[in-house]
């Protein structure tokens, strides 16, 4: 490479640069030497260094959030492939109409998140729609506890998350030879054996790519356990959020946030390095 | 010989045209039959509805004398070889070839009987890689191996040549030839190439606009066409005043030669230009009335310019007749 071309590339790279470094590296570095500050005794963090923070997680206590947290992620992630798979290929051969059909799918995007878990909130309440009309038609004398706990933090987060999810999954299965299901069925491949056998393996990467976009999000939330669990489901975001706010534990917080990072990027690794042994 | 597959008035209709218009055909075992026409004329239609792709709108599809139109691909003892070949690109060529047999539930026997069939067409070195580290030929032969395994009732192909390069597709033509008779299964052949269709097939079905033109042997559909359509699809014709003749059977006469055979029809005519195609010389000539033939004449036979005045002439039963 020439001198004049070495130029250009730094010219060229150098915007990329900037943005890396202003606004993910630099930032990483204030949250990482937060995270070995020692806590104020009326908030605020100094001197010295201090393993402290992240000595805390062996408490059970944070073991379990983190577990939790994962849990819900999951299954979050498993609901939004399972549902959206169906959606993705109805969409991927719906034809001449496939356009409208994808401007409905992106149609919450047009909406704040906040707002859409309000509606959550609205429609779940004890005096909300949903148990108004069921106690109206005699099925329950009492209105159901439908907001506040686990299924309702997951049933929010599956809304969110299923439109990232349909997205990635449709754009593998519209690019799908579709000869390959016809082939399958020609070889004696009933339905189910064809999506089982040839469908999903093929549109492997695709799937990857719908539960990483539904999982990491999911990972760290804590508006909607915040709004549609109330306090009975404290994920990492919620404990992370709180030490930042009405704990005033910030490097505690620096650290939490960090661990989760470590850990998200650890499984992208493994899962990246598992890519390259398939091709 | 006993009929294996036979179409007896099927039609398909979409909802904007009628892909095909009452089809009857009738394939004996073991005959390489060959369906061509002009893209659109529902020959890959007709395909589909005996592989099971396509439910015909009425008629039937008889499968070794039972009627399978109404049944699934996978009900039906039939395979096809793709255009794109549709190889599974996340299976080794041996698990493409092993995966018809598994599902027809021969998981302890399908390791040899795939190995076997790689055997046939040479790829058995190959068995372990991906479909996309083959080159084109032997994605071919894959396919082929993964749909003869299963010894179909009929082997479909839909333009099974159409994807590979000109030079390699003489040679693959002749293979797939001797594959057929080799294994002896009935193959139906999609492909809108005449030349591929004529050296290959045993028989040839001609389809236009959804109908069939006419069904025989190469050299019935080429040397006595039914219809002007056949004639025209298979090869050149020229038209001298209202009689069809192919430009092999259209022969020219200069006065250096001896006199004409007896019994010749013949007109004068008057060369427009002449062209070197290697083994032949094609003449375009002209004659009074304006319209204008080819002729195609041996190297040996003298050089034809520009401008020099001939005689065209053709023997009686070498026009093509139409009924």
């Amino acid at each position: 490479m020439n001198s004049a071309s070495r130029r250009l590339r730094l010219f060229f790279l150098a915007p990329a640069w900037v943005v890396t470094v202003l606004f993910f590296l630099v930032p990483m570095g204030i949250v990482g030497y937060y995270s070995i500050l020692t806590r104020g005794p009326y908030g605020g963090q100094a001197l010295p260094l201090t393993a402290e923070s992240y000595s805390r997680f062996v408490d059970p206590l944070y073991g379990e959030i983190l577990l939790r947290s994962f849990w819900i992620a999951g299954e979050t992630t498993l609901l939004s492939l399972v549902l959206g798979f169906p959606l993705a290929w109805f969409l991927a051969r719906s034809g001449p109409r496939r356009g409208l059909y994808l401007q409905l799918v992106m149609l919450p995007f047009w909406t704040s998140m906040l707002i859409r878990i309000y509606a959550w909130v609205f429609l779940l309440r004890e005096t909300g729609p949903i148990n108004a009309a069921l106690v109206a038609v005699g099925l329950i004398a009492q209105p159901l506890p439908l907001l506040y706990n686990h299924a309702a933090v997951l049933l929010g987060l599956v809304s969110i998350s299923l439109p990232l999810a349909v997205l990635p999954m449709y754009s593998t299965l519209e690019r799908l030879d579709y000869s390959l299901v016809e082939a399958a069925a020609d070889l004696g491949a009933r339905p189910w054996e064809t999506i089982w056998r040839v469908v999903l393996p093929v549109s492997a990467p695709g799937l990857r790519a719908a539960a990483f976009l539904t999982f990491i999000p999911s990972l760290g939330t804590f508006l909607v356990s915040d709004l549609l669990g109330g306090g009975s489901t404290i994920l990492i975001g919620n404990l992370v959020q709180n030490q930042f706010t009405t704990a005033r534990d910030w490097p505690f917080g620096a650290a939490a946030s960090l661990v989760l990072m470590a850990i998200v990027l650890g499984g992208l690794l493994v899962s990246l390095r598992r890519d390259e042994d398939l091709l | 010989m006993t009929e294996i597959l036979a179409l007896r008035g099927v039609s398909k209709v979409f909802p904007t045209h009628t892909a095909v218009d009452s089809v009857h055909l009738s394939v004996p075992a073991g005959e390489f039959h060959a369906l061509v026409g002009p893209s659109g004329c529902g020959k890959t239609t007709t395909l589909r509805m005996v592989a099971g792709f396509e439910t015909p709108t009425s008629g039937e599809v008889l499968l070794e004398g039972k009627n399978v139109a109404a049944l699934a691909p996978y009900e039906r003892n039939v395979s096809t070889v793709f255009q794109s070949y549709a190889l599974f690109p996340h299976l080794s060529v041996l698990e493409n070839v092993e995966f018809g047999l598994k599902r027809k539930g021969l998981n302890g026997k399908a390791r040899p009987l795939a190995q076997e069939a790689l055997r046939m067409v040479q790829l058995e070195e190959k068995a372990n890689r991906k479909p996309a580290q083959l080159s084109g030929g032997e994605k071919q032969r894959a396919a082929l191996a993964r749909s003869l395994v299963l010894s179909p009732a009929v082997l479909l192909l839909d333009e099974p040549l159409s994807a590979l390069d000109p030079n390699l597709r003489k040679q693959v033509r002749a293979e797939l030839k001797a594959l057929q008779k080799r294994v002896g299964i009935t193959f139906l052949m999609v492909t809108h190439d005449q030349e591929e269709a004529l050296t290959l097939a045993t028989r040839i079905t001609i389809m236009n606009k959804g109908r069939i033109e006419q069904t025989g042997t190469p050299d019935e559909v080429y040397l006595r066409p039914a219809t002007p359509f056949v004639a025209q699809f298979l090869g050149h014709v020229n038209w001298i005043g209202g009689v069809g003749l192919r430009p092999e059977a259209t022969h020219l006469w200069t006065e250096s030669y001896a006199a004409l055979p007896s019994g010749v029809a013949s007109r004068p005519a008057r060369v427009k230009q002449s062209l070197f195609l290697g083994n032949c010389i094609q003449v375009e000539a002209e004659l009074e009335s304006g319209e204008s033939f080819l002729a195609e004449v041996s190297r040996f036979n003298g050089t034809f310019r520009s401008g020099d005045g001939v005689r065209v002439w053709w023997r009686r039963e070498d026009e093509l007749r139409f009924p």
